[in-house]
């Protein structure tokens, strides 16, 4: 009887730390933010007091729609690039070429290297004034003179290029190890049947790399949204919140402007809509899978 | 015709070779510009261009008097080996748990280990940041590896977990049956025997420990509680010392990708065998 009981008990030891470790950091963070969101809250004391949903209404205002359609641009173009550059990329490896193992090795290192870094040296490359890509467009007679990379008109376009080269190494490698699942003789097979580069493509490689694919697009669309420190880093939202993704707004808001109420609303209606949206995709992987 | 199908195979094979350097200068940029401006005086910045115009290596003993180099490092090394450390220690047992018993609970438990890995950090950072001062613990090493480590736990548990499935269970039962107990089972038997998986969600939590920047920026205030990520950044605004940024910069990469080049191997083979599944 108690040597059932123990046996009984012992999964749940196991997974205790995690779950301790969850419920302190992540589940009773959450449950405060339901509360934050629906008074009128600072940082110093928390909850002060109920405020007719005032917080939420933020939600509908020019201002913040205009960050939620950067924040889409961020997540669709950050996503289609990677998802694009990544199979180009995984395709041209996937031969057995010279020095194929030295050029896989160099193109993941963009991966390894932290956010915060990736930021401060594109920083550097797209300088206005020194920056060596501002050289080089000019030394070359491609430009009169140099251009702001960061400018209004620009940044949106030049963060998401800066997120492709950071997400584009792990899209490589998921695909480059799915592309070699694929067996020899069915490339031989097509071969024989006549088959062009786009038949052998559309018909033998996508079927194949569709499990991997979607799982690592959907991992990806998932890092994109959390990303903070990269365009913190090299915009901090401007000029004119043209990069002002909800990341950030969730930032400014709780410690620029000390309004934790509606920085926690953002939070909660971006954590409930993310939620959502993946377990809908996951479910129809996981439907399409069976 | 033979000749002639050959000489396409060539073309299609510079084409290949062609791309593929494009994509590896965009890739090796940054560093490449990085790295010719950490050898460059602060007034010949801008002049140098492809190639350094100087050869200022004297940067790099110049980076430890300008900003506590020496204080971020040791900070951002705790940071990298606690995290790794708790994430490795706890995901191994989580591991253990979902992948050789059943119980209630399991579904809800695994799926909430998935739904950690889509929150962004900064939607729980206030919340956390509150906690940990009611805890005391606002300002510590510690309190900042715990929250970094709630966030990014799911993955090596993933890892693990997979790991963990593949290995033979006949072994266990034998060693069972010698009287060893569970726990002894998973330090004696099942770690070593997922030595390369241990190694990988290691390698993997050392990187995000490394890297962090927001919990560490939020969460901390001492100048030594201060990790590279944050310390580097910091030294851009209007007078930026590009040349000292680019220096600091690389100087911190260079652990990594060392490390990294070591684990390549057990990292790819590790990543494909458990973690896209």
């Amino acid at each position: 009887m108690n040597l059932k009981f123990t046996q009984r008990l012992e999964p749940y030891l196991f997974i205790l730390p995690t779950v301790a470790l969850f419920l302190l950091v992540l589940a009773w963070p959450l449950l405060n933010l339901v509360i934050f969101s629906f008074g009128d809250s600072n940082i110093i004391q928390g909850y002060t007091g109920w405020n007719n949903f005032e917080n939420y209404k933020f939600l509908g205002t020019p201002a913040f729609l205009k960050t939620v359609l950067v924040t889409l641009i961020w997540l669709f173009g950050g996503v289609i690039g990677i998802v694009a550059c990544g199979m180009a990329v995984s395709l041209l490896l996937n031969k057995p070429i010279r020095g194929r193992a030295f050029f896989r090795a160099l193109t993941i290192i963009p991966w390894i290297v932290p956010h915060a870094f990736a930021a401060s040296m594109w920083s550097w490359v797209l300088h206005p004034q020194f920056g060596m890509l501002n050289q080089l467009l000019v030394g070359l007679g491609i430009l009169d003179k140099p251009i702001g990379f960061l400018s209004e008109n620009t940044a949106l376009i030049t963060v998401i290029v800066v997120r492709i080269w950071q997400g584009a190494p792990f899209m490589i490698i998921s695909l480059l190890a799915a592309l070699q699942t694929i067996p020899e003789d069915i490339e031989e097979a097509a071969d024989l049947d006549g088959a062009n580069g786009f038949q052998k493509f559309r018909f033998i490689t996508i079927p194949y790399l569709k499990p991997v694919l979607t799982v690592s697009t959907l991992i990806i669309a998932a890092w994109t949204l959390q990303i903070f420190d990269t365009v913190y880093i090299m915009t901090n939202g401007g000029p004119a919140r043209a990069t002002q993704i909800i990341a950030l707004e969730i930032y400014t808001k709780a410690f620029v402007e000390s309004n934790l109420g509606i920085a926690s609303a953002i939070a909660l209606v971006t954590l409930i809509t993310v939620g959502i949206l993946s377990l809908y995709s996951l479910k129809k992987e996981g439907s399409e899978a069976s | 015709m033979k000749t002639k199908s050959r000489r396409r195979k060539n073309g299609v094979l510079t084409i290949r070779y062609v791309l593929i350097f494009l994509w590896l200068i965009f890739t090796l940029i940054p560093l490449y510009t990085a790295f010719v401006a950490s050898l460059t005086r602060y007034e010949n910045l801008g002049k140098t261009f492809l190639f350094p115009v100087d050869f200022e290596w004297h940067n790099y003993i110049d980076i430890f008097t300008r900003i506590p180099y020496g204080s971020y490092f040791k900070a951002t090394l705790l940071y990298a080996v606690g995290t790794s450390l708790v994430s490795v220690v706890f995901a191994a047992f989580a591991a253990y748990g979902l992948s050789r018993f059943r119980f209630r609970g399991k579904m809800f438990y695994t799926g909430f280990i998935f739904i950690t890995q889509l929150l962004p950090q900064v939607v729980i950072v206030v919340p956390v940041f509150m906690l940990l001062k009611s805890m005391g613990l606002y300002d510590s090493y510690l309190g900042v590896v715990i929250a970094v480590t709630a966030t990014s736990m799911a993955f090596p548990i993933l890892l693990l977990r997979s790991f963990f499935d593949g290995l033979p269970v006949a072994l266990e039962e034998a060693a069972s049956i010698d009287g060893c107990s569970r726990l002894g089972i998973l330090v004696r038997i099942v770690v070593p025997l997922a030595a390369p998986g241990m190694a990988t969600a290691f390698a993997l939590s050392f990187f995000t420990g490394w890297g962090q920047y927001l919990y560490p920026l939020v969460l901390t205030r001492s100048a030594d509680k201060t990790p590279l990520t944050v310390g580097i950044s910091r030294m851009i605004d209007n007078q930026t010392p590009w040349e000292m940024v680019m220096t600091g910069t690389l100087l911190s990469i260079i652990p990594a990708v060392v490390i990294y080049l070591f684990v390549q191997k057990f990292l790819v083979k590790g990543l494909t065998v458990g973690g896209v599944k």
